[in-house]
């Protein structure tokens, strides 16, 4: 069950293209561990704690993959890093999904059109092999009064 | 009845303020923005924080917050590792001293609890909140969801606290629902997810709030307590609280009795700027405004980036708001009031919203100020300015920021002091730099105003235009004692690459001072604080800018709570940023580059500018060791960094001469 749009959807159930960009970017997923993982979820998802998330996710076979998973809630979502998107976030991300969408998730994040809920301790981030992703993303540390 | 020249022309700031029964000395109130973290790690007060609050009790505000304290044994509240609880009578003797410290100044004593919520249990494993929020930033800790037992308890360590604090001798006591603390997050809706009575309406999520002003009421009656509340979370986007809501929470606020709202701006996780540089002064005035509109009878207190004396004035006669809430401006400068007082503003420094306080607060260190060398070093003898014993006839080699420091702290203190500069005016290669910032040039600028200001007070003689070499050394020989080397830095020619084309590449120091003008095309070669500053800069002004840069990201040498800002100018004035690139030859073509994801290229150039690492000019100090007695260097000549360690270390180089 889901509560995105049809643009949003066709953004998220794009795996193929997903798996191509993870492919493209292997270096900064490079020290993820195998089970760790990252999930985007659509904002209406979010809000209704209910819907489609999609997964980048480290398997022991083939490195950093892509899959759609359920989505239900923060406290359910398995996950060490939760992207909640705006749709216009998510379409920015997918625009940039053949040049540069780390770029663009980290400009989103900053426009507010993105937000990162981290679900694990600073630490264990670091041992589940995030912390490339947190310095591409801007995200090393920002616990800051600015 | 104001009687000095100062609070004459700032007449409804000055002008003695009735609160409830008492009468305040004036409508400043000291802020307790930010925890100094100068404490024991179990909560209790140090004398570093007594010599401090000292000051702080000093600066004639009328009303003196002192920082908050966390109310919980268990430390769930603590959010810096070295602030100060409030959890045990065993704390009271200090709190007591710093009581007595604020009553000796006459001024009227708060104590502000400070339970840290969904920043707290730094020394814990988790935070708690009322809902199972995630962090969106790393730094804090995994949430647990506050039982209603524990809800109880909180409330009555907050009373217990208030209690304490009162008994210690504080005339009244401030909760803080600042940027995520406790209290926010059960009035926010982005973290109150509660499907009890402590969640859901404005009413509800208020609850926790009214139930605890309830509570400190009742333990302390006879004294006022404060409440701080957003005007703005700025987190609506992501399920926060609007504008209209938090308005709705000040009001059951105001209902439930408090007897003054701190109007506060911005969660810690808001994706927008509240108080840096870049937030124009005054901006956020219309929170204060719509407070006192809402809630006539309730004292209102504000300041959230409203440095100016001169617009809190105006903003008191407006009746905008009842008190300036004032704190970094008052650890620039903890003589600001009293300065004003006297119309001595010019002899102000000014808080130039570098938030060193807070980049250092948020890394677990204490927290300093970049305008202010003493500050937090109160404690200390060698940093307080005593006459000096023998006084000398000293030479500064260089006006910059460690120039000027060093001259003004060495004259102070009785020496005879000289500045010579071989460029026509005060402010050395920061001038140059300042006069490019995005941000708020006028405040780095105000910098160099005030050295041009103290000089003149001060009686130091400026030799501009005259540069320092042997041949001057020797015309000059045995009429000074000390010659201090404070010379700078420049950009290192070394770590540039070969360039066949003369006229080509150019220093960021000439670029920056205007000696040379740049072709349209233009790259910059390094992203540090310099290469930023001049890319955002000439790009504003039409060039097509690129940035190379051989470390893996920008702004390496920027202050942490600034580097965001700098990156995001990067990106939204569309400047290429390319990192991990090494420049190999510069020539009329533009740059070769390599890297290794693009190899080789070449970046069409007009100009290319070297904005690479710098190093101190230190040939002085080689030149001069033989004609004169002593020689000291301090700022960049010795290790090139920036404003703040110029300023640190020509103070404390000028303190002990």
């Amino acid at each position: 069950m889901t509560n995105m749009g049809d643009t949003a959807h066709k953004v998220l159930t794009d795996l193929p293209a997903w798996n191509a960009m993870l492919s493209r970017h292997a270096e900064v997923f490079a020290e993820v561990t195998p089970g760790s993982g990252i999930g985007i979820v659509p904002q209406v998802d979010a809000a209704q704690r209910c819907g489609t998330m999609l997964i980048w996710e480290r398997t022991e076979a083939d490195g950093m993959a892509a899959a759609l998973r359920p989505y239900a809630g923060y406290h359910q979502c398995g996950v060490d890093l939760l992207f909640v998107a705006e749709d216009r976030g998510l379409n920015a991300i997918y625009g940039e999904i053949a040049a540069r969408p780390l770029d663009e998730m980290k400009a989103a994040l900053r426009r507010g059109d993105l937000c990162m809920f981290v679900t694990k301790r600073r630490d264990d981030l670091s041992d589940a092999g995030w912390d490339e992703l947190l310095e591409t993303l801007g995200r090393a540390y920002m616990g800051l009064c600015r | 009845m104001l009687r000095k020249i100062g609070e004459k022309q700032l007449p409804h700031l000055f002008a003695p303020a009735k609160w409830l029964q008492y009468d305040i000395n004036n409508h400043i109130k000291y802020g307790a923005c930010c925890v100094s973290n100068y404490n024991e790690r179990d909560g209790r007060i140090s004398p570093r924080e007594l010599a401090r609050t000292r000051v702080i009790a000093g600066t004639g505000c009328g009303i003196i917050t002192n920082q908050g304290a966390y109310p919980d044994p268990l430390g769930e509240g603590k959010s810096y590792f070295r602030q100060i609880a409030l959890h045990d009578d065993r704390f009271l003797p200090e709190f007591e001293t710093i009581a007595g410290y604020i009553h000796d100044a006459g001024a009227f004593a708060i104590q502000q609890i400070l339970h840290a919520g969904r920043y707290g249990g730094i020394d814990l494993g988790y935070c708690i909140q009322p809902s199972i929020v995630p962090q969106t930033l790393p730094h804090f800790r995994p949430p647990r969801e506050i039982t209603k037992q524990q809800i109880r308890e909180t409330i009555q360590q907050h009373a217990d606290a208030a209690r304490r604090a009162v008994t210690a001798g504080f005339d009244g006591t401030e909760v803080t629902s600042f940027m995520g603390y406790l209290l926010a997050t059960f009035n926010s809706k982005f973290t109150n997810q509660r499907t009890d009575e402590y969640g859901g309406s404005v009413k509800n999520r208020g609850r926790f709030m009214c139930e605890m002003i309830d509570a400190i009421k009742q333990a302390t009656p006879d004294h006022p307590l404060v409440v701080r509340l957003s005007g703005a979370e700025l987190m609506d986007r992501w399920g926060g609280n609007t504008e209209d809501e938090c308005f709705e929470l000040m009001e059951l606020a105001g209902e439930r009795g408090v007897d003054m709202i701190s109007i506060t701006v911005g969660w810690q996780e808001a994706p927008e700027s509240s108080i840096g540089r870049d937030i124009a002064p005054g901006h956020w005035n219309y929170l204060a405004r719509r407070a006192k509109k809402l809630l006539p009878n309730i004292a209102i207190a504000f300041g959230v980036r409203l440095p100016d004396p001169f617009m809190a004035d105006a903003c008191i006669k407006d009746g905008d708001f009842d008190f300036w809430e004032v704190c970094r401006p008052l650890l620039a400068d903890p003589d600001l009031v009293h300065k004003a007082a006297e119309a001595r503003m010019d002899e102000n420094r000014r808080c130039v919203g570098s938030l060193n306080c807070l980049s250092r607060v948020f890394r677990d260190l204490p927290y300093t100020c970049t305008m202010n060398p003493a500050l937090g070093h109160e404690v200390e003898p060698e940093y307080a300015m005593t006459p000096a014993a023998v006084k000398k006839n000293i030479m500064v080699i260089g006006a910059g920021p460690a120039g000027m420091e060093c001259a003004m702290a060495a004259r102070r203190r009785g020496h005879t002091v000289t500045v010579f500069d071989k460029s026509d005016a005060i402010g050395g290669n920061f001038k140059s730099y300042a006069s490019r910032d995005l941000a708020n040039k006028d405040d780095l600028l105000s910098v160099v105003r005030h050295y041009e200001v103290m000089a003149k007070k001060l009686g130091i003689e400026v030799k501009l235009n005259t540069e320092v070499n042997p041949k001057l050394m020797r015309s000059v020989l045995h009429q000074y004692d000390v010659a201090i080397i404070a010379t700078g830095a420049r950009i290192d020619r070394h770590l540039l690459p070969p360039c066949d084309q003369p006229g080509v590449m150019i220093d960021a120091l000439d670029v920056a001072a205007g000696r040379v003008q740049c072709g349209h095309r233009v790259v910059i070669l390094g992203a540090g604080k310099i290469g930023l500053v001049l890319a955002e800069s000439l790009k504003t002004k039409g060039h097509d800018v690129t940035l190379v840069e051989s470390g893996r990201a920008l702004g390496i040498d920027v202050m942490p709570t600034f580097k965001w800002r700098h990156t995001a100018w990067v990106e939204e004035l569309k400047i290429p940023a390319l990192t991990k690139t090494r420049a190999v030859k510069v020539s009329a073509q533009g740059v070769t580059v390599v890297s290794d994801k693009d190899g080789e290229r070449v970046i069409p150039a007009d100009t290319v500018i070297g904005a690479v690492m710098r190093r101190g000019n230190q040939e002085l100090f080689h030149e001069l060791e033989w004609l004169v007695d002593e020689l000291h260097g301090c700022g960049d000549a010795m290790v090139p960094r920036g404003l703040t360690q110029a300023i640190h270390d020509g103070y404390r180089l000028g303190v002990r001469i």
